[in-house]
């Protein structure tokens, strides 16, 4: 232990090790710079001292001298809506940089087990028969957790522990089959009323977000996010091989189903109340790999500032860009697939 | 530690059988070797040894409990194991491959302490990279990945390490570098050790006895001089070979010649 010894008083080990002190700081200012400035956006301008005095004026019960129009805007439309939007963008980059672990591979999304296209699918169904908000999200939740659970019957009809191919060959019969299902009801549906209804609806948009939604959301999604950040270190362990990560004396399935739940239920929830937004949980943790690093005790933290950041901005391009909501999944790819491709050309890929 | 191998039985359909009452034994501080062609099963031996599979019938015995479904964890409180390397997924940092290593003795929820800090880097210095620490596991070489590999193992701090043909894949020298290696952590560190190899040259260096499996679940088990012998490696692996003894600082190699393919393979 001599030699350990000497390096240990010469650079401290585990300190040294750690992210810089920069970027730690950089990653907890940068969500809370963005919460206050996204305030701001939208097609109805309020100035940023306006919005300071409403929220200073709100959360100690005062009176300010600014139009009622303005604290209304900010209090019961912009604030619940930044509010999902940080924590679904969190939550899917989460979830992304946890099954990409699991699954060893860097082009998982938090799509893979099919539990978007289920969602996607229960919120469809749930459009064409009804339209009670409810019944959407309910039906979205329900949808996404059983196509998830059918995913892992699938992967273990063969008998005996599932394996991580036979997970992902499941989620992808699942999310066909699901696919195909939406289509179906595309298919049927009325062209003037309720067809533009599901296919505006599974584009993803933050625009109707109220407080009801995000007391119902947020829990799950909170859940979801607290347990991925407890399983952070032990992902590491499940992204090895099979027999090398048993052979680490842990009990790979529990840990697998652990991850497999929380994902699962941010995913669903996510869907439930603003339809399938794509790329975040794709791109954000290949970012966030490139700014921490692979260990995932530091990737996990990262990729929970960095997606809600993303998120939240690119909410904010599709409520100020034009005169209509422009649906988050054709902004989430449009400005993020340059952006990576951008950071392709200068990483190579070397990252993961 | 001791561990035992009783009566094994394991095929992976039930007419193919690659093994049948196999036995053998490895006592603490020893080093057993595994020999024989390819797909006699040397991997999915160490498999069932572990527990990683399960014997169809037969057990195996650690320090005289026997494995069983209910208590095999327990079998890696024990043991190290070093599979063959898989390629790189994740550009993990040499310290936190190693420190992986330590994850039996941690909380589902936990992340390393300071003391398990100190263990992955004794770990390293014990295989002598500990100036690799900080890089990242694709940015060294073969050799010093096997090293990694291996540090990972011993960070769990086992009695007995298991390796799958641990100098495959690697140059003449970083061969070298990896079994010497090996043998200064399990001598001095009076671990127990079973390596599966394709060199017998390797198996005459390290071993104190060997295990030779063959095709047909034919198999030798005895001291590593008695088993690795020019007729057993023309009986197994069909090759006619010529054993030279070269006597280097008080030890006795041996130079093993392939001359030519025998006429019963």
């Amino acid at each position: 232990m001599k030699l350990f010894s000497q390096i240990a008083s010469q650079e401290s080990v585990q300190n040294k090790y750690r992210i810089s002190i920069i970027v730690k700081i950089m990653l907890v200012a940068l969500p809370i710079v963005v919460f206050f400035i996204s305030f701001c956006f939208g097609r109805y301008g309020i100035s940023p001292q306006n919005v300071i005095k409403i929220l200073w004026c709100n959360a100690f019960g005062l009176k300010g001298d600014y139009a009622p129009i303005d604290a209304s805007v900010v209090m019961t439309l912009r604030f619940p809506r930044i509010l999902m939007c940080m924590l679904v963008g969190a939550g899917l980059s989460m979830s992304g940089a946890a099954l990409q672990g699991m699954f060893g591979n860097p082009l998982v999304s938090p799509q893979i087990l099919g539990v978007s296209a289920g969602a996607g699918f229960g919120a469809a169904l749930a459009i064409l028969i009804s339209s009670s908000v409810f019944l959407i999200q309910s039906m979205a939740v329900l949808f996404g957790i059983g196509a998830v659970i059918l995913t892992y019957t699938i992967s273990r009809i063969k008998g005996g522990n599932s394996s991580v191919y036979m997970l992902v060959l499941a989620g992808v019969i699942t999310s066909a089959f699901f696919e195909a299902l939406i289509s179906t009801i595309k298919f049927v549906a009325d062209p003037f009323s309720k067809l533009p209804t599901i296919t505006y609806w599974l584009m993803g948009s933050m625009a109707s977000v109220t407080w009801d939604d995000l007391l119902i959301v947020a829990p799950i999604i909170g859940f979801g996010i607290v347990g991925l950040l407890i399983m952070r270190w032990r992902l590491n362990v499940l992204s090895l091989d099979d027999d090398e990560a048993r052979s680490m004396g842990i009990n790979i399935n529990k840990s697998r189903i652990i991850v497999i739940t929380a994902c699962t239920l941010i995913t669903a929830a996510a869907v439930s109340v603003c339809g399938i937004v794509g790329w975040v949980g794709l791109v954000i943790p290949h970012i966030c790999r490139i700014i921490v690093g692979s260990n995932h005790k530091n990737l996990l933290p990262a990729c929970l500032s960095v997606g809600a950041v993303y998120l939240l901005l690119i909410d904010n391009l599709a409520r100020s860009l034009v005169s209509t909501e422009i649906p988050l999944s054709i902004l989430t790819a449009l400005v993020g697939a340059p952006f990576f491709a951008y950071l392709l050309k200068h990483s190579g890929g070397q990252w993961s | 530690m001791k561990l035992v191998v009783e009566n094994g039985k394991y095929g992976y359909t039930v007419e193919n059988l690659l093994y049948d009452d196999i036995c053998f034994s490895i006592n603490e501080g020893e080093i057993l070797t595994i020999l024989g062609p390819n797909g006699v099963g040397k991997t999915t031996l160490l498999r069932c040894i572990t527990s990683l599979l399960k014997w169809h019938s037969g057990q195996t015995i650690i320090d005289g409990i026997p494995l069983t479904n209910k208590n095999d964890n327990i079998i890696w409180k024990k043991v190290g194991y070093v599979p063959q390397s898989s390629g790189i997924k994740f550009a993990y940092t040499v310290i936190d491959m190693v420190l992986l290593g330590r994850s039996s003795h941690l909380k589902v929820y936990a992340t390393p302490s300071k003391k398990d800090y100190d263990i992955a880097m004794h770990a390293l210095e014990q295989v002598g990279i500990v100036h690799l620490w900080r890089k990242r596991c694709n940015e060294i070489s073969g050799g010093e990945y096997q090293l990694v590999l291996i540090a990972r193992a011993l960070a769990a701090q086992p009695q007995l390490l298991i390796l799958d043909e641990p100098e495959s894949h690697l140059d003449f020298r970083n061969q070298m570098l990896v079994l010497s290696m090996l043998e200064k952590v399990v001598r001095e560190g009076r671990l127990s050790c079973i390596i599966n190899t394709h060199y017998p040259e390797h198996a005459v260096r390290l071993a104190d006895t060997a295990l030779m499996l063959g095709h047909g679940r034919k198999y030798i088990f005895g001291l590593a001089k008695d088993i690795i012998t020019k007729q057993n490696l023309s009986d197994f692996f069909g090759v006619k070979v010529k054993m030279l003894p070269v006597e280097y600082k008080g030890r006795t190699l041996s130079a093993i010649v392939p001359l030519e393919l025998t006429n019963s393979k």
